[in-house]
């Protein structure tokens, strides 16, 4: 779904911002997504992205590139609310 | 002025409901034993559902699943009428999963369901089908589970159109989580799955599925003949009904009880005999719940009077922990048993549980004493793990070990300084991998 909904409920002129998500059972750690967008994705102790926070418009492009770049494609660019 | 109908028998004037605490275990407690299929019918009365016949019917049935406020047994307690209503609004036909699995071995209430009341679990996922349009419907017990061909004998006595199934799925702490149950049906693999998508979209087969606890099942079988206003005569405004809670740990008689929602901790603890000593704690939800001082138990076990002491349902286990015994023990016995439960799937889990396990270890036997990063350390993991599975495994865990860090925070010091308590050396006291001994208590 990529309609917002909620507390952050918006108007149907201003879409739900850009979000990363990670499938943590296709995470193997590669941690590519760390180099190209250090913004949003950061590893744990073990390597394993966590994400936080959404996409700004500026780094949109490096999400993509990292969602691209992902070896497992475990990462995936929707737009949401943030959240777990 | 009632004219008997020539199309049939006359009916049968609709028995009363059950009218104590007991309700989903009312033939237990009535007659001691299971009942037949005859008897059952005798006390509970036909299940209506040609009341709810057609399109109409079917809504009206959900929606008086929703007016009951009946929620689900999977920890949130999510609106069952809710969930019912999803599915029945999913594309495709709907399938229905009865979950009696109970990876969690402190809780037992879904074997004794199974066993003393087969025919309301039966009857529920009817209901269930029946609300849905589903066509098939698959009772799902772990693998070996004595009551599965209790349920399986049951299932076959109920005239219905519907397919019903007993299914053994494979053992185990995460097999019990329904995506895994799905997995399972769909391709032999009980492992949890990725969310999105959730089962009530694409679950068994890709089909929107319904995915309810035994409990709920049952409890579907008594709203659908008695109506929400007797469903919200026992329990809270926002947790009606009774609950099934397995008491363990210290207390004289350990077993299942049905207790209205909204009954005092303590009270529960009264109903499976009380106490046998002084206690400090008690381990409320089961392992993957929280711990809470043994003074806390004023709080109604409800979703709200839980959540207000910092616990919630989960499970629906109480276990009751003695004076005489170390709380940072029982954690680490539990966390490292919750780490090798792990489907290992996801990294977080995978590595992150055994490593809170470890410290808590250390901490437990004292071979963390003077080591002050340790509390640190097991903060900052808590932290960084919560949330981070395809299941709600990890955060089970953290629940536990966070909530043992705040309710045995005295104990956790005493440890750190190299004096751990007097009761470290003991044998756990928790029933840790004991098997259930499916004793119920007596009324």
């Amino acid at each position: 779904m990529t309609t917002a909904t909620g507390p952050g409920r918006r108007t149907l002129s201003e879409p739900a911002p850009w979000l990363l998500r990670v499938d943590p059972i296709l995470c193997r750690a590669h941690g590519l997504c760390a180099e190209l967008v250090p913004e949003v994705v950061d590893l744990d102790e073990w390597g394993y992205a966590k994400i936080h926070g959404q996409v700004a418009p500026l780094v949109l492009a490096e999400a993509r590139a990292a969602v691209a770049a992902c070896p497992t494609l475990a990462l995936r660019l929707v737009r949401g609310e943030p959240g777990r | 002025m009632a004219v008997m109908s020539r199309r049939g028998p006359a009916p049968v004037a609709a028995p009363a409901p059950p009218s104590g605490n007991w309700r989903l275990l009312s033939g237990w407690a009535g007659s001691g034993r299971r009942e037949t299929y005859r008897e059952h019918l005798e006390r509970f009365g036909a299940l209506p559902l040609a009341a709810y016949g057609g399109g109409a019917g079917r809504q009206r049935l959900v929606d008086a699943v929703t007016a009951s406020g009946l929620r689900g047994r999977g920890g949130a307690g999510f609106p069952t009428g809710r969930k019912l209503a999803a599915v029945a609004s999913s594309r495709g036909r709907a399938v229905v999963v009865g979950n009696g699995c109970e990876g969690e071995p402190s809780s037992r209430k879904d074997r004794i369901l199974a066993e003393y009341a087969p025919h309301l679990v039966v009857e529920g996922a009817l209901v269930a089908a029946h609300a849905t349009g589903a066509g098939e419907v698959y009772l799902c017990m772990h693998h070996g589970a004595p009551a599965a061909a209790v349920l399986a004998e049951a299932a076959a006595a109920h005239q219905t159109r519907v397919k019903v199934g007993v299914v053994e799925v494979p053992g185990g702490f995460v097999s019990s989580e329904e995506s895994a149950l799905v997995n399972y049906l769909t391709r032999q693999d009980g492992r949890p799955t990725s969310k999105p998508p959730r089962v009530f979209e694409s679950g068994v087969g890709g089909r929107p599925t319904f995915v309810g606890n035994f409990e709920s099942l049952a409890n579907l079988a008594l709203i659908a003949r008695f109506g929400p206003a007797w469903f919200q005569s026992l329990g809270t405004v926002d947790s009606p009904g009774t609950a099934l809670i397995t008491v363990d740990g210290a207390v004289r008689q350990p077993g299942v009880v049905e207790v209205p929602y909204g009954m005092p901790l303590a009270q529960v603890l009264g109903a499976a005999g009380g106490p046998t000593g002084q206690l400090q704690a008690l381990l409320v939800g089961g392992y993957a719940g929280h711990w809470v001082p043994a003074g806390a138990g004023a709080a109604p076990l409800s979703h709200a009077g839980l959540a207000a002491v910092g616990a919630a349902v989960g499970v629906g286990s109480v276990i009751a922990l003695p004076s005489a015994a170390c709380g940072v023990v029982e954690t680490a016995l539990v966390l490292r048993y919750l780490a090798g439960e792990s489907a290992k799937q996801c990294g977080p889990c995978m590595f992150g549980l055994p490593a809170i396990a470890a410290d808590f270890a250390a901490l437990a036997t004292g071979a963390a004493a003077g080591d002050a990063q340790v509390v640190q350390r097991l903060r900052r993991r808590l932290g960084e793990i919560d949330g981070r599975g395809a299941c709600a495994h990890p955060d089970g865990a953290v629940r536990l070990a966070d909530s043992a860090m705040r309710t045995f925070e005295a104990d956790v010091r005493q440890h750190l300084a190299g004096r751990p308590c007097a009761y470290s050396g003991q044998l756990p006291r928790l029933p840790l991998l004991q098997p259930g001994n499916g004793v119920l208590v007596a009324r």
